[in-house]
Parts: C-alpha cells; structure tokens; sequence
C-alpha cells in the first residue's frame, strides 16, 4: 500500500464509507483486509475507521472537514458503548501481523486469517471472543461460541483484557465428550 | 476410534460389568454423619474395583491392590451407587427409630445439599462423567470439585481437573489466567463443567495462546 496514500471515509447516514470513486487505491485497503464492498464502495467498521486514523492511514472528513483521533473517538463511541475494548482487540491484533475482520456477532465480534493470508483467498482459522479480567463471561455465550466456531472448524481465542488494555490470549476448547457405550448397565 | 479409546471402552465395560455383579450381593452401607462407609473389606473391595469408588480407610494411597479395610465412600460415591441400585445405605446416626430403612436416593441428595455447596449441579457432573465410564475422584487436593482418569488414579499420569460452574457461579476473566497458568504449570487439564440452561452439560478446557 502506498503509505502517503490516505482512505477517505465519510459518515452516510450511520455508515463509515470510502466511495471507490474518491479513493482510487480502496483495492489496496480492501486486499488488506478492510472493509467490505458495498457497490460503489468500501464500508468501514468503526474499528477499521480508528485503526486507519491512528496510522495515518485514513482520515474521517465530516462536510469536508479532516476529524481527529479524538473526536473520531467520541463520535463512535456515542453509539457503539464497548468501542473502545473492541478496539484494544483490534489494534493488539492487527500489529501482531495478523489480518482481523469484524463479524456481524455481539459473540465473535472478530475473525483472524493465519499469518500472510487473507479473506481474499483463504478461510479465517479463529474467532475472537472478547472478555474482560474483572467481569462476568456469560457461560452461554462462551458455549454459543464454541459451537459457533466449532461448526465451522475455526479455533475459539479469547482475547482476555486487563484494568490496563494489556491482553492475554487463551483458547477455548471442549473435551471429556468421549462416550463410552455402556450398554449393560444403562436400564 | 482411537487405540485408547478401545481401551477405555474395554476398561469402562468391565468396570460395568463388575458394578452390575454388585448388584445381587445386596452390599448396605452405613451413612454416618454425612459420610458413607461399606464396613465389610470383601464387599468394600469389590465397589472399589468396580470403577475406584472411595477410599479404604487408612490407606493413603489406594491401588489395585487387595486390601483389609473398610470402604469409605465420598457422598457422591454413595449416591451415585444408590442411584444403579448397587448399595443400600442406612442412616445410623440420623433417625434412630426408623434405623432399619435405607435412604432414597433423593434422601440422600437433601443431606448432601446440606453439607455441600451446590451439590446438586456438583452431582450432576459426577454422574455425567461416571455413566460416560470415567473415573471420577475427589480434587480437592488439586485445588478443584474432581479430578477426572480415564483408567484410574496411578494408571493415568494427569488426571482432568474439574470445577464445576452452574448457572448461578460466574466465570471471571481471571478464572481464565488461573485455568491457563495451572494447565501450563502442573501440566494438567483443567476443566470447567458448565451445566447449561438446557441442563445439558460441556467440559471446557483453556490453554494459553500464543497468537
């Protein structure tokens, strides 16, 4: 990607866009693995919006006018309250080196590719489940996900986030399901 | 199927087997307190071979060796083989009038719920595991409600640990450091069961990942 190159996206209605016709390099941010194609245009999750900002990769213009990190900050987190843990997750991920896409699911909010691929060409291998140190995990949510992931034979990781955004990641996995055939003393 | 898989089948059945043996030797238990003991070593021997039920008393580490000592069974022990008509127990130190009848399964349950936090969901999980032809043993000196063999204590080298969650116990993002340090540490899996809505029971099990 060209790094003086910067993805102009725009709020429509309630939807981050970078119209393809305003950003003739969008294929080099969508083979990255931002956003999704929508027509004429490159939808943006919130995450993918701040990601970009802070890189210096993107800037938000409303009626024109460049937003900052800041108010990019506050605009999104008037309607989307757990931004801000979505997006430690988010970012901690994507420098690791990994290409990380949004899922429309309040339970996996985020899928992963393996290193050097991508969802052009390749099936994520994880869904990310967020949690945080302190709070309650919802043991059906946590079971939900783990036959989410497993039925489509992806790795569960939780991304576990502590007081101070540092995160830890643990997979999840079932076991003790052997069932044995006990035919003889089942009445 | 997988080579150990036979074998624990093979394992489980005969395990089976036995305890359907005990059935015909009309083997009582005393329940004292809320402790269950088997006072006859023969009998007491025979249950714990059928799928390493309880203790003898005062042998501290229990193997396939035959051994002189009454058997004391652990509260889930003793309802679980009350539950396959394996035993009848009486309540000696109870109800004195009435001390020639046995306790019904559901008896039983009240006084562990008596004794035991959340009993009911912890014997959920016991006979779970057990009617799937596992050993399950007290964990307490692991640090969690059971620890699980597939063959037996001293056959399998790691036992599962598991701590049951039901749906009043909350799981904290720090049970999760826990559960990955000690998996990480005493190389052993540690298991949380969770008993779901449904009533329908998962074993969950969490390791660090390296991403």
């Amino acid at each position: 990607m060209l790094s003086e190159v910067k993805l102009k996206i725009r709020l429509r209605n309630t939807l981050f866009i970078a119209s393809k016709k305003e950003n003739p390099y969008w294929r080099a941010f969508y083979a990255s693995g931002y956003g999704v194609i929508d027509n004429d245009s490159l939808v943006l999750h919130p995450v993918e919006v701040l990601y970009l900002i802070e890189n210096g990769k993107g800037m938000l213009l409303i009626n024109d006018d460049k937003i900052s990190l800041e108010d990019a900050y506050r605009l999104i987190s008037r309607r989307i309250r757990d931004i801000l843990r979505l997006y430690l997750v988010y970012r901690d991920i994507r420098e690791r080196g990994y290409i990380i896409r949004p899922l429309h699911s309040d339970l996996t909010p985020f899928e992963i590719y393996e290193r050097g691929k991508n969802h052009l060409q390749d099936e994520s291998f994880a869904l990310i489940l967020v949690a945080e140190a302190g709070k309650e995990i919802r043991l059906e949510e946590l079971s939900q996900a783990l036959k989410q992931a497993k039925r489509y034979n992806k790795l569960l990781i939780v991304a576990l986030i502590d007081e101070i955004g540092e995160i830890t990641y643990y997979q999840i996995d079932e076991t003790l399901v052997e069932e044995t055939i006990l035919k003889i003393y089942r009445k | 199927m997988s080579i150990s898989d036979v074998n624990l089948e093979y394992i489980a059945e005969g395990r089976a087997r036995r305890l359907m043996n005990l059935a015909n030797l009309d083997i009582v238990a005393d329940l004292i307190g809320d402790r269950v003991v088997i006072w006859d070593p023969e009998l007491g021997y025979e249950v714990f071979m059928a799928g390493f039920f309880g203790k003898p008393i005062g042998v501290r580490k229990p193997r396939m060796v035959k051994f002189n000592k009454p058997l004391e069974l652990s509260i889930y022990d003793a309802l679980y083989l009350l539950e396959k008509g394996v035993i009848k127990i009486r309540n000696i130190s109870g109800n004195m009038n009435n001390s020639s009848e046995f306790l019904k399964p559901d008896e039983l349950m009240r006084i562990g719920s008596e004794s035991y936090k959340d009993f009911e969901a912890k014997y959920k999980v016991y006979r779970d595991l057990r009617d799937k032809g596992f050993v399950v043993r007290p964990g307490l000196k692991f640090g969690s409600d059971f620890s699980v063999y597939r063959y037996g204590p001293g056959i399998d080298h790691a036992p599962f640990l598991v701590t049951v969650f039901s749906k009043d116990t909350k799981l904290l993002g720090v049970d999760l450091v826990r559960a990955g340090r000690l998996a990480n540490s005493v190389r052993k899996k540690w298991v949380i069961a969770v008993i779901l809505e449904d009533g329908s029971i998962r074993y969950l099990v969490f390791s660090w990942y390296r991403l």
